[in-house]
């Protein structure tokens, strides 16, 4: 069997190969560069369009087209700027430089054109840029540009202060969360009420929902990529805002003028700060804040080579002192956050091939310490991972692209260590730590097999492995160690798992606003996350797989209509149907944290999520905006829970609708509404209940005992729906001021309507009363926001 | 290790500081009703024969007003000796058979609380009562309502205590005294030990039942981490100076540490951390929940100075 799958693989390389080596030059192909900037000479995301053809830009905002002798009229559009057209004659190898104007504050389009998606041969994916996210109405008027990829279609998030994204179906850690290409662990502040990015930091983010290209792997369901903001290279800027929680400043300039740039950006939140000023003698030393740095820098060595260098770090910081009247206290304290670092370095070897080196770090630390009376706590877990990463792009032809890279990872597993205590006894966890390679190649072919007609199918070929150091304590049946452990030697295979991952995307234009896509994708997700909540907590512990713990395994198809109307609407629908296999849940009532033996308390199922997604969007004019309705089921079938039954995913919902609308009012006035509707998430609530642990007390006459919950099928009970209106309006004081300093007003209205959407809902039993009473904790009435961001 | 269960609570209140609108509201919750199911709390043990009983009693629907116990009466429960070795596996002395009968006891007052099964021996003659040995299994059967039910639990070895302290006193602001108790045992030397830590105080005396006792929820008590260590635990809860605890220190199968340690989770469960807990069982038979526990127990009082 074994070798049979080895030898169809081996046939499916050679096949690609042959077809790649085989593929005649057609014509005389010349080297159209585009670059494309923004007035500051920052690289943008674009799309471009050369009479039929279709590219889009790197994240430096550069692309790479091979193109027949002729005319061409090149079209580049850009979300945020002014459209460019340009007619060129295509003689030899050429490079050209768009520089887009920003469309804000015009009274003519406030927005923003859209790719052109019906062009583009890539399905499933949405994109913002940071002026699409700042018009955004948000809570407390903190720009976040996780949460907003929300309102598109098939990318749900858990309600109020739910970090988790959930995308077509698949847990919060089935998305690659991507950085500048480093990935991030827990982008959360404040479990999830806050993303890490910071809107002024962040220059665009882009989800893929379906047909994953090639180059990206290592998790289920999609890929969200934030890119950070390049410096300005011409002179010294300022920005920044003041906001009801937080507050932010950046600085960006050039090093050299022109060809290399800095930029550096702060955030923190200060509520901390306010509630000791407002309540000293009551607040004392309790408190909570979080911060970001981010910081870039980019060096232009010459016409054809780059570097990058990225850097982010932030931290959570939380403090807890309580002391009783009668001698008992509580004191908790936690710090958490993540580090990343990277280097990039592009070149354009000949105008044919041009290829990316990058060197990534990112770790993610929490240490905490509770103490409860005499009893004591001391927790920390982490990770931490080097990454290098090569990807090649090459132009065979003006019909066919080939792009080819691998990477390699270095993981480094924390599930925990720590001591409690009890009084002078000390129980000291010493969780091993796990060590895993997961490396990848790829190779995928981007063919114009006629005007009409694209095709990009691609192989990516995933590994991983856990190696030692590590004591393995072997564990009975029952539960119990058996006093046997295996030791691994430092670089001892433990578990090794090796997956073709086959990817393909197909494009046929109906006319040049008409298409239709289908896409099938395979992905392998090599690390699991420990998580039994619903919210995102720093404690969550990523797992890799092991000897017992295998890989998720997912498979999507999906079909798209994307019609453009009058070139300022654009309407998409999509059905996907996905099914995956190793999905990952805990036993009820598991122990997560400083468990030598997480993985007895792991059990193993599967998972089937299918919907139709539809997209209506206006792209310009005074009023832009857009609708997105998404009909999906999402359900989870394991051996051991539910009977063995299929029961729906906790954010299985049927309905989902988000609507989106920005409107100019007037050259000072600029307004922006937010209305989003879901089915309520599911939830197991109990059926029944009895009394246990009894006891009788003569004195009063009166029973003692403990209420314990009976509970029936998993799921099975809906939270009321969820929906929720949101207002903003900025105000431009000088919106035609030439001066250097400029400034706007946001006033944000966050649930108008006050709506009570449920955070979470508990029973609550009074057994002195005798009284059951269910309650609902609403995190989130109408809360107003102002906020001051000014620039010079 | 309950103890990290800590970090999540703690947790909660870092919500509740940060979003301090956060409010909650009554609702109405319509929740499925389901047939009732058979709930068994038994316990067999080395050193108190009051302590041996049996509670039966039945599941009740979420909205149902139903707070104490719905006692099951009328089941026929026996309790019979028995011996395990590998390869054999249970034998069981029938001349042991010990009928446990509904009724009113010493220990109880004389009062009658229906489906509460003793030995009808501890109103004739406690002395004979029966009272659970180290080493032997213990096998409970019940036929209630028609429907036959069975368990079986062994008592371990007792874990000697070998002594008991308590905590340097502090006054609270009322000006009473307080001190913690704190534990001194040695952990045998062998993995898969497990205790379970109770005790009574003048707060007790007019109680009776396991349910009525202290104990301490949190405390790690498998010995993964403390293998043949000495052991000395403090509990958290304070006991007044001058008062008197009676300390009862319970070593367990695992079978049976698993089930309480499920309990322990179980009656915290609720909010938006937490997953719902269902509750282990030893108990045999369709339709049925709860644990026949076999408690090893080493005992000592301590007047708390």
């Amino acid at each position: 069997m074994v070798n049979r799958r080895k030898t169809i693989l081996l046939k499916l390389w050679n096949i690609l190969f042959l077809f790649f080596m085989s593929h005649k030059v057609v014509g005389q192909a010349k080297l159209l560069k585009i670059s494309v900037t923004d007035p500051q000479h920052r690289g943008i995301s674009a799309s471009i369009m050369a009479g039929t053809l279709t590219a889009a830009t790197d994240s430096t905002g550069t692309a790479l087209m091979n193109l027949s002798s002729g005319q061409y009229l090149i079209r580049i559009n850009a979300v945020g700027f002014i459209s460019s057209t340009q007619s060129i004659i295509l003689n030899c190898d050429t490079s050209i430089l768009f520089v887009l104007q920003k469309n804000i504050n015009l009274l003519k389009p406030i927005t923003i054109e859209a790719d052109r998606l019906q062009q583009l041969s890539q399905m499933s994916s949405h994109q913002l840029n940071s002026e699409q996210m700042k018009l955004l109405p948000a809570l407390f008027g903190e720009v976040d540009p996780l949460k907003s990829i929300t309102l598109f279609p098939g990318v749900k998030n858990a309600g109020d202060a739910g970090g988790g994204i959930y995308v077509r179906g698949g847990g919060p850690d089935e998305n690659l969360v991507l950085m500048d290409g480093i990935t991030v662990y827990n982008p959360t502040h404040l479990l999830g009420a806050f993303s890490i990015f910071n809107g002024d930091a962040v220059s665009n983010i882009s989800v893929i929902k379906g047909g994953i290209p090639a180059e990206y792997g290592g998790r289920l369901s999609s890929v969200i990529s934030v890119t950070s903001r390049e410096g300005n290279k011409d002179s010294l800027k300022f920005n920044g805002g003041i906001g009801l929680i937080s507050s932010r400043i950046t600085a960006e300039g050039p090093i050299t003028k022109g060809k290399s740039s800095f930029i550096i950006s702060a955030r923190r939140t200060y509520i901390d700060q306010l509630a000791r000023w407002i309540a000293p003698d009551s607040i004392g030393n309790n408190g909570y804040y979080f911060y970001d740095i981010n910081a870039k820098l980019n060096f232009e060595l010459n016409n054809n080579n780059s570097i990058a260098l990225n850097f982010y770090k932030g931290s959570d910081k939380f403090n807890y002192d309580k002391d009783q009247s009668n001698g008992r206290f509580r004191h908790f304290k936690a710090n958490w956050g993540n580090m990343l670092a990277g280097a990039t370095w592009r070149s354009v070897i000949s105008k044919k091939i041009q290829q990316e080196l990058s060197l990534f770090h990112n770790s993610f630390e929490l240490g905490s310490s509770i103490t409860y009376d005499t009893d004591g706590v001391l927790f920390s877990s982490g990770l931490l991972d080097y990454q290098l990463k090569n990807d090649w792009m090459y132009s065979v032809s003006t019909n066919l692209s080939v792009k080819a890279g691998w990477q390699a990872t270095l993981h480094q597993f924390k599930p925990g260590g720590g001591n409690t205590s009890a009084g002078e006894q000390e129980f000291t966890s010493k969780i091993n730590k796990q060590y895993g390679r997961e490396a990848a190649a790829y190779l995928s072919a981007d063919w114009d097999v006629s005007n009409k007609f694209n095709i990009i199918a691609g192989l990516r070929m995933s590994y991983f492995d856990q190696i030692g150091p590590k004591t393995e304590v072997i564990y009975g049946k029952d539960g119990v160690p058996t006093g046997k452990t295996i030791k691994y030697a430092k670089g001892q295979r433990i578990a090794k798992y090796m997956y073709p991952e086959p990817r393909l995307a197909m494009r046929y234009l109906l006319d040049q606003e008409t298409s239709i896509k289908l896409s099938y994708t395979r992905t392998i997700q090599y690390l699991h996350l420990a998580t039994t909540s619903a919210a995102t907590f720093p404690s969550d512990l990523w797992i890799p797989v092991s000897r017992l713990i295998k890989p998720g395994v997912a498979d999507q198809i999906a079909m798209g209509f994307l019609k453009e109307f009058s070139k300022k609407y654009e309407f998409s629908a999509e059905a996907y149907y996905k099914k995956t296999d190793n999905e990952l849940e805990f036993m009820p009532g598991a122990q997560l944290l400083l468990n030598q033996n997480i993985e007895g308390e792991m059990i193993f199922g599967k998972g089937k999520a299918y919907g139709l997604e539809l997209l209506l969007r206006k792209k310009a004019g005074l009023f832009s905006g857009w609708i997105g309705y998404t009909l999906s089921r999402t359900e989870r079938t394991f051996a051991a829970l539910n009977g063995g039954k299929p029961f729906p995913y906790r954010y299985d919902r049927l309905h989902d609708l988000n609507l989106v609308a920005n409107y100019q009012l007037s050259k000072k006035w600029l307004f922006s509404g937010l209305f989003v509707f879901s089915t309520g998430n599911a939830l197991t609530m109990p059926n029944g209940r009895f009394v246990f642990n009894l006891g009788y007390n003569f004195r009063t006459g009166s029973p003692i005992y403990t209420n314990i919950d009976r509970y029936g099928k998993i799921n099975d009970y809906r939270m009321p729906a969820y929906h929720r209106l949101d207002l903003s309006f900025t105000f431009t004081p000088n919106p035609e001021s030439t001066r250097r300093f400029k400034s706007n007003w946001i006033f944000g209205v966050y649930n108008v309507y006050n709506r009570s959407n449920p955070y979470f809902i508990y029973i609550d039993v009074d057994e002195k009363k005798e009284t059951i009473q269910g309650k609902q904790v609403i995190l989130f009435p109408i809360l107003p926001s102002i906020s001051w961001n000014f620039k010079f | 290790m309950k103890k990290v269960n800590y970090f999540i609570g703690n947790i909660i209140v870092l919500l509740s500081i940060f979003f301090c609108s956060s409010c909650e509201k009554d609702i109405d919750l319509q929740l499925d009703k389901t047939p009732p199911m058979l709930v068994v709390e038994a316990y067999i043990n080395n050193n108190l024969r009051t302590y041996n009983y049996v509670i039966i009693g039945k599941t009740v629907n979420f909205n149902e007003s139903q707070f104490a116990n719905t006692a099951v009466e009328k089941a026929t429960v026996t309790i019979t000796e028995g011996t395990f070795e590998k390869g054999t596996g249970y034998r069981w002395n029938a001349n042991s058979k010990v009928t446990m009968k509904e009724g009113k006891m010493p220990s109880m007052r004389s009062m009658y609380i229906p489906g509460v099964y003793f030995d009808p021996r501890l109103v004739t003659d406690s002395s004979q009562a029966l009272l659970g040995t180290s080493g032997k299994s213990y096998l409970l059967e019940i036929v209630a309502e028609g429907k036959k039910y069975s368990a079986i639990t062994t008592l371990p070895n007792p874990v000697p205590l070998d002594s008991i302290t308590n905590t340097t006193p502090y006054t609270d602001k009322a000006g009473k005294t307080w001190a913690r108790l704190t534990i001194h045992y040695t952990d045998p030397d062998t993995l898969g030990n497990a205790q379970i830590y109770y005790w009574g105080n003048r707060y007790t005396k007019n109680t009776f039942g396991w349910g009525a006792l202290n104990t301490d929820r949190y405390l790690p008590n498998t010995d993964e981490l403390v293998n043949g260590q000495a052991i000395h635990i403090t509990h958290s809860a304070p006991l007044e100076v001058g008062d008197t605890a009676y300390y009862y220190l319970v070593s367990v199968e695992r079978q049976v540490y698993d089930f309480w340690d499920s309990f322990n989770k179980a009656r915290t469960n609720s909010g938006p951390f937490t997953t719902p807990v269902v509750l282990k069982s030893n108990i045999q038979g369709n339709n049925v929940v709860g644990c026949f526990s076999g408690f090893a127990i080493s005992s000592m009082s301590h007047v708390m100075k």
